[in-house]
């Protein structure tokens, strides 16, 4: 009766410690990562593109430059800052940048009206995007002319690749 | 001894069914936390780049209403381009009142904004007025509350404006985001040299940082009293000496004795002028 007991202890023990070496193993394994050999596409990648774009020309006064003949009725303003984001951004990624107004009216309501026509754009009119991310941005003018100071835009960048 | 082998049996079974259950319990506890952190992980990059966003803009609408009061302050008609705009929201000039009015009207606008452009994000935004300490950036005892302090026409003057911002982005399950900015503008004028007609002074933006964009982005001029009027003084060169140091050579002579101011303005518009008289004897000296 004792030898008998004894071989299902046995038993019981050598699976209980098969258990805990399989969870320690299973414990050490969710504790370390592999290590990133291959490159994942992610869109968040995009959005830290856009945002980092968007910052960079709001740091260099950019906007106030090109947007300044916009508020004018100046053509060509919309060239321009397609020009300014496409030097920013990696070959082979598309954008489409929409800039509104934000101006407040005389009953405190706020209103965005849009000065682009579509054209500040990398992407021909029947490209869909594909993996694309939108950003939204406001921006208050701060740097030079003084016509710009105070000025609000909101400006909304949209990056993705060619679907 | 049967019953002895027994019990040690039972014995080990227990501390191994222990360890296990323990590694189980403990199993579970880490899986739980690392979705916490997963969860966490996958939401604070949508709003951590929208934060730095607001926070970055919330930084601009203070500098922008700073270098509104200061302008309008100092020279409203020079700025007009400017100034003339808030007219209509009552900017009356040399007020600083009526700055610090339009101030806060503006930054209302601009957080009805934030809630129409980040409303999928369920943006709640909140000014909040706060009091800040610059006595290490003045030299002296210096509060700025009621939005804006303008502490001109000394030595070591300065211009700043500090306000709060809360925030949550619900729909990024951010909430209780505070930041509290402090933008402004402090120029020193160090030393005055008769000698070589020299000023040297030090400008600090925000907190006490170094200002190394005077020449590149911003400006400074220098006027001095003569009689009841004062007198645009020629600036021939203008050096940065690092640190926030900068040497003013002037082509015209300052008599001794005599009130100069130096006015300066950063990339934002933000200006700040401070006041000195030159020395009495010819040599070098002191501001």
């Amino acid at each position: 009766m004792a030898v008998k007991r004894k071989g299902v202890t046995r038993i019981i023990e050598l699976v209980l410690a098969t258990s805990m070496v399989v969870a320690t193993i299973m414990f050490v394994m969710a504790f370390t990562r592999p290590i990133r050999s291959a490159y994942v596409r992610e869109t968040s990648d995009l959005r830290r593109l856009a945002y980092n774009v968007l910052d960079n020309l709001a740091e260099a006064g950019a906007f106030e430059r090109v947007l300044e003949p916009a508020l004018k009725g100046d053509a060509g303003w919309e060239g321009r800052l397609r020009f300014l984001v496409s030097t920013s951004i990696p070959p082979g990624v598309l954008f489409r940048m929409e800039i509104y107004n934000v101006t407040v009216g005389a009953d405190g309501k706020i209103a965005l009206t849009r000065l682009d026509r579509g054209g500040v754009t990398n992407a021909d009119p029947g490209i869909a995007f594909k993996e694309a991310e939108s950003v939204q941005y406001t921006y208050v003018c701060v740097h030079d002319p003084d016509s710009m100071r105070g000025r609000v835009f909101y400006l909304v960048l949209v990056v993705g690749y060619a679907g | 001894m049967s019953w002895w082998w027994d019990m040690r049996a039972k014995g080990q079974i227990l501390v191994a069914a222990v360890l296990v259950v323990g590694l189980l319990v403990m199993s579970v506890l880490v899986t739980a936390y690392q979705a916490h952190t997963l969860f966490l992980r996958t939401r604070s990059v949508v709003a951590r780049e929208a934060v730095g966003a607001i926070t970055a803009d919330f930084e601009r609408a203070l500098a922008a209403m700073l270098a509104l009061a200061t302008r309008a302050y100092f020279n409203y008609t020079r700025f007009s381009n400017f100034t003339s705009r808030f007219e209509e929201y009552g900017l009356k000039p040399g007020d600083l009142d009526s700055a610090k009015q339009v101030a806060r009207n503006f930054l209302e606008s601009w957080e009805a904004a934030v809630r129409i452009v980040y409303a999928e994000k369920g943006a709640q935004v909140e000014l909040v007025e706060s009091v800040a300490d610059v006595s290490n950036l003045l030299g002296k005892p210096a509060y700025v509350y009621d939005l804006m302090l303008l502490a001109w026409n000394s030595t070591t003057s300065g211009s700043y404006m500090c306000a709060g911002l809360k925030l949550n982005l619900t729909n990024a399950g951010l909430y209780g985001w505070k930041v509290l900015s402090l933008v402004g503008l402090t120029l020193s004028i160090d030393e005055y040299f008769s000698v070589n007609n020299t000023i040297r002074i030090r400008v600090l933006a925000d907190n006490g940082t170094y200002y190394g964009n005077l020449l590149a982005r911003g400006w400074v001029e220098v006027y001095y009293q003569q009689g009841e009027r004062w007198v645009k003084a020629k600036v021939k060169d203008v050096t940065y000496e690092g640190f926030g140091y900068y040497r003013i050579t002037l082509d015209t002579q300052l008599p001794g004795g005599t009130p100069f101011i130096v006015v300066a303005s950063d990339e934002r518009g933000i200006l700040v002028v401070s006041r000195a008289v030159t020395p009495a004897s010819p040599s070098k000296g002191k501001g």
